[in-house]
């Protein structure tokens, strides 16, 4: 049996409408970057090339055979952990956490690819034997597995990549069978360590909590970039400026108005990383995104009904994981945006410039339509 | 395998779906109370973050010339500007390092004025290829403190001629808040036109408060400041200046003015001063070189006067130009107001008419008219020509002069006044005063301004102030141009005489008053003040040589000191002005160059009579020149002619009556007067 397994059929019977999300929010994220960026960036083009990368990759993922991932899976995830162990040695800095390797034209981060793996790894551990983690040593042997790449990301540190582990492995752990009792207790000493690990913040980690709790005392420094986030996504009203005509322009009451963006006036900070979104809300308004987040939403949709029908518990809890990837990077980068959530500097899937990170999505989206290819393979009639 | 799920599970599934969708509701509703329900709250406050005023730095305005060439003009320069309270020391050790490389000077004064807070402008104006080494430094520093130092525009005044009319143009200065401001001339009484205004504009800016575009255009002109173009014709103010200042140099002279006056308008075409300044480097010049001698500095006229004195006596009627007048041989005890007038010693006559007393400048008969007006009547004429008030010309720094009203004359008065000595006067004035005779006896206020433009080339109106008034009739201002004519043509004031033109012009020579010492102190101002053509007066000209001191190769009458500046000035005005020749007084006049060196040669004071423009052919015996002969000499020489000697004076002759070249023909007497050439006298 091959490693990659190009059958027709599966692609075939390739889920269409999961791609088609995929790809519809990947262009929005092109357009909103293009839009409120100066000329002399070239980010458009480069997430283009991402795009690109990200499609084929997702070939790749769709015509894994799914036996020899389950071998694989362990190997793949101690190589990380190898590389994120690397990274405290030999890594590339940015923004306070080194979190890359710097390979000439592109910088890679292993903490993406991390996210999968574990998934995998765990959905492996779960399904060694039935019912696997109703005893708390194979729960806390998981917990482990879990917790060293977590531990390691931590220490980059990179708060917010070390925080998306933590819904994820939840949601396995619910859907592998862990008692809600284990996860309660653990639930508590996770919170004795959140408290511990609160003290051994580094200030501008602290600061971003801080400027959440207490918003609006310090418009120049700390809460800057919230306040200025929250300002374009509002100014874009219904149909944002990008569909704005020339009339409507002149017309407007509140002119005098800017023919430039906010990202590139510089108002809006990293409006083509952290906050798309509301860069999207200044060029696209509401419609823009709420079209954003229901492509989320279906695409979610489509997933949960995959897993519901996966061949097996351990696709089911692939699938289930590599969602909830998605979903949490989701919500925590919205409720950053809209200013529900601290900010968390976590990418939006498919819409944030950055390659790993299309990559990574690429390729937990071409798992999850792996099996869905195969469910339909192996079932062609629905259940 | 479903099973699984189905039955242990489902509910879990359910429950985090359903957490799922709690998510995606709170997020959706999220994004609706944002950009629908507080949008126009978000949309203003990002308005308002992307604009920002610009304030524009006003270009100045020009200072033009009449017919439109640059005097004065604004460049855009770079001014390195240091917020003080941000920079460490590190920095601005740096900063007073690359200053001293760059423009040299002393590093712990750029220190000191590195350290306090608040911007401070650290090199002003600076030349653009320092600006790009200064760009250099700037761009070399960090982030943080290149936000700290940067280069603003700012507009720096050139003036293209150098010393070109500096004294009517004046410089300026920056003012407290850094703007250039008009201190003297132009720039300061027309500075609320030439500076333009602070105007701003809102462009879009980005975060770190750089404008995103340009400043509109329209925001530009509106705050650029108007143009001003002078009535000053910059080739005839060339042309005054170069020989006035020749002459005040070959005289060893302190000063002097000429002033050039179009009668028909008052337009003042030239305004020469010196000495004078280089605009560009006002500030290496002494005070005294910045004055502008023809409207600060009025002196004692002196026969200049008689001008005025002669137009009221004809006004009034009180005398006529072919009145024969018993003039006591030249020497008069004035018995109305107690006071010895004379004649010069060279015009002594027992008796002339009235053209011919004004043609050599009589003393005795100027006061005998003076006393026939009356000391009131006469006041209020030279009032009324301008004298003892400012013209009111739109420059700054005018003085008045003096002249007492007619009821405070005492004694002496009487007699000095009407003959220049007494009453003070500056160019400009008495260049209004005879711009008024050549006006047919209208006095106009002399303007200097002839038009303001906007940036965009627009007339601007503006107050012209302009004063007219009727000094004497119109006959009157006739019979007065006829007398001057005859000045230049028979009496003193030949150098002055342009061949081809009708010239009418009047000599003065004033003792020079110290106000300080409050007496004469020996030295002398030579004046001349003349129109052309007579015919149809387009060209009044005032030449002032002020402090002219007696001594070995010095002239100080106004007929050879000021009247050869007045005749290089006018004729060369006319020919600028493109005023054609009379090609029958050309005729007339065919031995001018004979005359002109003859003249030159004399110190003598008056020179040739118009009599010896007689053909040679026709000339009998002529008078010798007797200058610097002794007595015994003189005896000797003129022992051939049968003519009584009258001699005044001891030492060596220094003047005569009838002029040298005048025929002897019918002459009875002949005057010499001698000089004691040590002496020191008036």
């Amino acid at each position: 049996m091959a490693l990659l397994h190009f059958d027709r059929d599966v692609f075939r019977h390739l889920h269409w409408g999961l791609l088609s999300c995929a790809l519809g929010l990947s262009l929005i994220g092109i357009a909103a970057i293009a839009s409120s960026e100066s000329p002399a960036e070239h980010h458009a083009l480069r997430q283009s090339v991402w795009v690109a990368a990200g499609l084929i990759a997702f070939v790749f993922a769709v015509a894994v055979d799914p036996p020899w991932l389950r071998w694989l899976a362990p190997a793949i995830y101690l190589l990380l952990l190898t590389s994120l162990a690397g990274l405290l040695v030999a890594g590339h800095s940015a923004k306070g956490a080194t979190s890359w390797y710097d390979l000439g034209p592109a910088r890679i981060q292993p903490s993406e690819f991390m996210k999968i793996a574990v998934v995998l790894l765990l959905a492996n551990l779960a399904t060694r034997r039935p019912n696997a983690w109703e005893r708390l040593v194979p729960l806390l042997v998981a917990l482990a597995v879990a917790g060293l790449p977590v531990a390691v990301i931590f220490l980059q540190p990179d708060l917010g990549t070390a925080a998306v582990f933590v819904p994820v492995v939840l949601v396995i752990l619910l859907l592998g069978g862990a008692r809600l009792a284990h996860l309660f207790a653990l639930g508590l000493a996770g919170l004795a360590l959140l408290a511990v690990l609160y003290q051994s913040l580094a200030p501008y980690q602290r600061d971003r909590i801080q400027s959440f709790l207490s918003p609006g005392e310090d418009a120049r420094g700390r809460d800057y970039n919230i306040i200025q986030a929250r300002i374009s996504l509002g100014s874009g009203q219904l149909w944002g400026r990008a569909f704005q005509s020339d009339d409507e322009y002149e017309e407007d009451p509140l002119a005098p108005e800017t023919p430039f963006s906010r990202g590139r006036l510089d108002f809006l900070p990293e409006a083509h990383t952290d906050f798309i979104f509301n860069a999207l809300g200044e060029q696209f308004g509401f419609a823009g995104c709420a079209a954003v987040i229901a492509l989320y939403g279906v695409m979610a949709g489509f997933a949960v009904v995959i897993a519901v029908q996966a061949p097996t518990l351990q696709w089911a809890l692939v699938v289930a994981g590599l969602l909830a990837i998605l979903m949490t990077h989701v919500f925590l980068n919205l409720g950053m945006a809209l200013r529900l959530l601290p900010v968390t500097g976590l990418p939006l899937p498919f819409l944030s410039y950055g390659g790993s990170a299309m990559l990574a999505n690429y390729i937990a989206l071409g798992l999850i339509a792996n099996v869905a290819a195969r469910r339909t393979v192996a079932q062609p009639s629905r259940i | 395998m479903i099973g699984l799920l189905r039955n242990t599970h489902h509910r879990r599934i359910l429950v985090l779906a359903f957490a799922g969708l709690v998510g995606f509701g709170l997020v959706s509703l999220r994004l609706v109370h944002l950009t629908l329900a507080q949008a126009a709250r978000f949309r203003e406050r990002a308005a308002g973050q992307h604009v920002m005023r610009v304030t524009l730095t006003p270009q100045r305005g020009d200072i033009r010339d009449r017919n439109g060439r640059a005097l004065a003009v604004s460049v855009l320069r770079e001014t390195l500007t240091v917020r003080r309270e941000a920079i460490g020391d590190n920095l601005r050790r740096r900063i007073a390092a690359a200053c001293v490389e760059i423009f040299g000077g002393d590093r712990d004064r750029y220190l000191a004025r590195l350290t306090g807070r608040g911007y401070v402008p650290l090199v002003r104006r600076m030349e653009p290829e320092q600006a790009d080494r200064v760009r250099e430094f700037i761009e070399g520093l960090d982030r943080t403190a290149r936000g700290l130092v940067y280069l603003e525009p700012e507009t720096k005044r050139l003036y293209p001629n150098d010393t070109l009319a500096a004294a009517v143009i004046g410089f300026t200065e920056p003012d407290e808040t850094g703007e250039n401001a008009g201190r003297t001339g132009i720039e300061a009484a027309w500075n609320s036109h030439l500076r333009g205004r602070r105007a701003s504009d809102e462009v879009f800016r980005n975060n770190a408060q750089q404008a995103m575009e340009p400043v509109a255009p329209e925001a530009l002109i509106a705050s650029a400041g108007h143009v001003v173009q002078l009535t000053i014709d910059g080739a005839i103010q060339s042309i005054a200046e170069e020989s006035l200042a020749d002459m005040v140099l070959a005289n060893r002279a302190e000063w002097g003015a000429a002033v050039v006056i179009d009668p028909r308008n008052g337009e003042v075409l030239a305004m020469a001063s010196y000495p004078t300044h280089n605009l560009n480097s006002h500030a290496d010049y002494p005070e005294a070189n910045k004055h502008n001698y023809a409207t600060w500095y009025p002196v004692d006229p002196g026969s200049l006067m008689k001008v005025f004195t002669f137009a009221a006596a004809l006004e009034e009627q009180v005398t006529t130009e072919d009145e024969v007048i018993d003039l006591h041989g030249g020497v008069w005890y004035n018995p109305i107001h107690p006071h010895l007038v004379q004649d010069d010693r060279g015009h002594r006559m027992a008796s002339a008419d009235v053209r011919q007393g004004f043609a050599v400048s009589s003393n005795v008969m100027t006061v005998m008219l003076a006393e026939r007006v009356g000391a009131a009547r006469l006041a209020r004429h030279f009032a009324a020509f301008g004298i003892g008030q400012r013209t009111g010309i739109d420059l700054p720094g005018e003085r008045s002069g003096t002249l007492r009203p007619g009821e405070r004359w005492r004694g002496a008065d009487h007699s000095t006044i009407c003959r220049g000595q007494g009453v003070t006067m500056t160019a400009l004035q008495a260049a209004a005063g005879l711009a008024a005779i050549a006006n047919r006896g209208v006095w106009l206020r002399p303007q200097i301004v002839l038009r303001i433009e906007d940036a965009t080339g627009q007339e601007i109106s503006f107050e012209r102030n302009p004063a007219r008034r009727r000094v004497i009739s119109s006959l009157t201002a006739q019979r007065m141009l006829s007398l001057l004519e005859e000045a230049v043509l028979e009496g003193t004031g030949d150098l002055a005489a342009i061949p081809g033109y009708r010239v009418g012009g009047k000599t003065g020579t004033a003792d020079r008053w110290d106000e300080q010492a409050g007496g004469y102190d020996g030295s002398y101002n030579a004046t001349f003040g003349g129109v052309a053509p007579i015919d149809d007066p387009r060209v009044v000209c005032v030449v002032m040589v002020g402090n002219l001191r007696r001594g070995r190769g010095v002239n100080f009458y106004g007929g050879d000191v000021a009247a050869p500046v007045f005749r290089t000035i006018v004729e060369n005005s006319l020919r600028i002005l493109g005023v054609p020749p009379n090609q029958t007084e050309i005729a007339q006049s065919p031995s001018e160059v004979v005359i002109s060196e003859a003249s030159a040669a004399q110190p003598a004071p008056g020179g040739a009579s118009a009599l010896a423009n007689l053909p040679p052919d026709r000339m009998g015996p002529v008078m010798p020149d007797l200058a610097g002969l002794t007595m015994r000499e003189v005896t000797s020489r003129l022992a051939t002619f049968n003519v009584s000697l009258c001699f005044q004076g001891t030492g060596c002759a220094v003047s005569q009556a009838p002029m040298p070249g005048a025929p002897m023909q019918g002459v009875p007497r002949v005057f010499v007067f001698f000089e004691d050439p040590q002496a020191h006298g008036g």
